[in-house]
């Protein structure tokens, strides 16, 4: 052994001795980084991947990402991105290759994305990815969360809002509808406001021209009795003074007694004339239905009996068969005796105010009775029906007696009768009738009554 | 000679009635007077010659119907009708079933003394 003095041997030794101490303390220090990185590696609560930065490829995994995909660290080493993706439509290979591309310009992104457990059940997560140089290799860092239960308050407050709109819209729809229905119930209430007034209009018409008719036939009837005896009286007087001795009588009587008749004539001439001014209306015959006719009168005296606290029942089917009538006309005769009922009811007590309409079928007619419980028909006038039904009768301190001659003059010119009988109990039953046949003695009827 | 003709008067107005009465007389003829159509049913009994002066509006049954009831009773009396209440269909009906006058009061003495004595000669 030449060149290496045992001196210099041993310094040798030495410092090898040296060197593998500082190695060792070296290779201890390195063990206990590693160990700290991993320490930290899987302390963190985020899932941690490291990929390769050109294959994609996962290299590592911390314990958050093995417990949410469901993996050992053993088998995560190695696996592919789409391995960990669900692979639903957005979530496939070409988009993985789109993002890796994207972060080799920009360095991160962060996205939602479909991630695939090891069972193969898809979950929402949030991924962060940063390119990175570790261990000088070009390595991808994946952080990722968990999103779920986000995803699940969002989805929920989706659904919520989604709920709200469409309750709003349903509720809107309804609105819409019910304003709808307003509208169209005003605009019925407003065109059976205008038929009813339309009907009263017609009536107050109808029985003004009644009222003068049968006025002016009742008075040309009674005026004519009159002057019939006046005009054959004179005549008979003027004659007998012409005939007599002529010394005895002063021609001026003779021209008295032919003035006389002539003014009565004359008298006569003008109540025709009035008649003809005032002709009987003939009835405009159309098929009608009884109880609607009714239901007309009635809403139109609703008021007044109410305001005269009178309980009223009227019994008019819908069934009843149609009569061939003058609406108008007969209407006119069904006002006139609700009217009349009212009034005969001024003196009852109010918790004894009671009106019955009834409509029903008769053999061939229609039979309507209006019924009361006032004060009934004056005992001496009860069995004088022509008197009763006559122009100018009347029970009221006012009236004008027209009302029961015209509703008579109605239902005869209809071929019908009417008739009062005084109730059991009390008050007064007026009852009518209309053929449901025309019948062809309407123009006798018509010209024939009101007898006195 | 034939004896003195009745004339048979069916109205209820009495002014009417009586003024009817004076100027049938004065006519020389005989007057039964009748207050409604009624009581000439149950009074009447036939005269020749005669005829009947009736009114149409009377009490119950009406002149137009005391026609009808003679006509079929067989009754052949001349009718002249008078009315208060002049109506041509009324005019037309009386006509139809064969009345010979139909007077509307008033009306002139003269026309009805000509209406009777006119229905007294077409007494068959």
């Amino acid at each position: 052994m030449s060149g290496f003095s045992s001196e210099q041997y041993s310094r040798l030794i030495e410092e090898l001795h040296s060197y593998q101490a500082e190695l060792e303390t070296q290779n201890r220090q390195l063990l206990a980084s590693d160990a700290n990185y991993r320490e930290i590696f899987n302390a963190v609560n985020d899932a941690l991947l490291v990929h390769d930065g050109t294959t994609g490829k996962v290299l590592d995994v911390n314990a958050a990402a093995c417990a949410m995909y469901g993996v050992t660290p053993d088998e995560a080493r190695g696996m592919d991105v789409m391995d960990l993706t669900s692979g639903e439509p957005g979530y496939t290979q070409d988009v993985v290759n789109r993002r890796i591309a994207e972060i080799a310009d920009v360095g991160t992104a962060v996205f939602e994305w479909r991630a695939k457990r090891k069972s193969g059940e898809p979950f929402w997560v949030e991924v962060s990815l940063r390119r990175t140089t570790i261990g000088g290799r070009d390595r991808v860092l994946a952080v990722v969360r968990d999103i779920t239960e986000r995803r699940l308050a969002e989805e929920a407050l989706r659904r919520a809002r989604d709920e709200l709109e469409s309750r709003v819209t349903q509720r809107t729809e309804e609105l819409t509808a019910v304003n709808a229905r307003l509208r169209e119930e005003v605009a019925e209430r407003k065109t059976s406001e205008r038929r009813r007034r339309q009907l009263e209009a017609d009536l107050a018409h109808v029985g003004r021209l009644t009222t003068m008719d049968e006025m002016a036939g009742s008075l040309a009837h009674e005026l004519n009795q009159p002057l019939g005896a006046i005009v054959l009286h004179a005549e008979v007087l003027a004659a007998k003074m012409r005939n007599a001795c002529s010394s005895a009588i002063a021609p001026e009587l003779i021209e008295s007694a032919t003035a006389i008749a002539k003014q009565a004539h004359r008298a006569g001439e003008l109540v025709r004339r009035m008649r003809q001014f005032a002709k009987h209306a003939t009835p405009k015959r159309a098929p009608l239905a009884p109880s609607e006719a009714v239901a007309e009168v009635v809403s139109l005296m609703g008021n007044d009996l109410r305001d005269a606290g009178i309980a009223l029942v009227v019994d008019a089917d819908s069934s009843l068969p149609v009569v061939s009538a003058d609406k108008i006309l007969l209407q006119q005769v069904l006002l006139n005796l609700m009217r009349n009922a009212v009034e005969a009811m001024t003196a009852t007590p109010r918790n004894a105010r009671w009106l019955d309409v009834q409509a029903k079928v008769d053999g061939d007619s229609l039979i309507v009775a209006v019924r009361d419980t006032g004060c009934g028909i004056p005992v001496e006038k009860a069995g004088r029906p022509d008197e009763l039904f006559g122009a100018f009768f009347s029970t009221k301190s006012d009236g004008l007696g027209m009302g029961l001659a015209i509703s008579r003059s109605i239902v005869e010119s209809h071929g019908g009768r009417i008739w009062a009988t005084p109730n059991p109990d009390q008050g007064t039953t007026f009852t009518f009738t209309v053929p449901f046949a025309a019948e062809d003695r309407e123009h006798e009827s018509n010209t024939d009554g009101p007898r006195r | 000679m034939n004896p003195t003709p009745t004339v048979h008067v069916v109205e209820d107005d009495p002014a009417m009635t009586s003024a009817l009465c004076v100027l049938i007389k004065t006519m020389g003829f005989t007057v039964e007077s009748y207050a409604s159509a009624e009581e000439f049913l149950r009074m009447y009994r036939s005269r020749d010659p005669e005829c009947l002066v009736l009114d149409i509006r009377l009490p119950g049954m009406s002149g137009l119907e005391l026609q009808r009831e003679l006509t079929k009773s067989g009754v052949s009396l001349p009718i002249i009708f008078i009315t208060g209440h002049g109506d041509p269909v009324i005019a037309a009906t009386a006509k139809r079933q064969g009345s010979v006058s139909y007077l509307e009061k008033p009306f002139p003495s003269q026309t009805l003394c000509q209406s009777i004595r006119e229905a007294i000669t077409l007494r068959p």
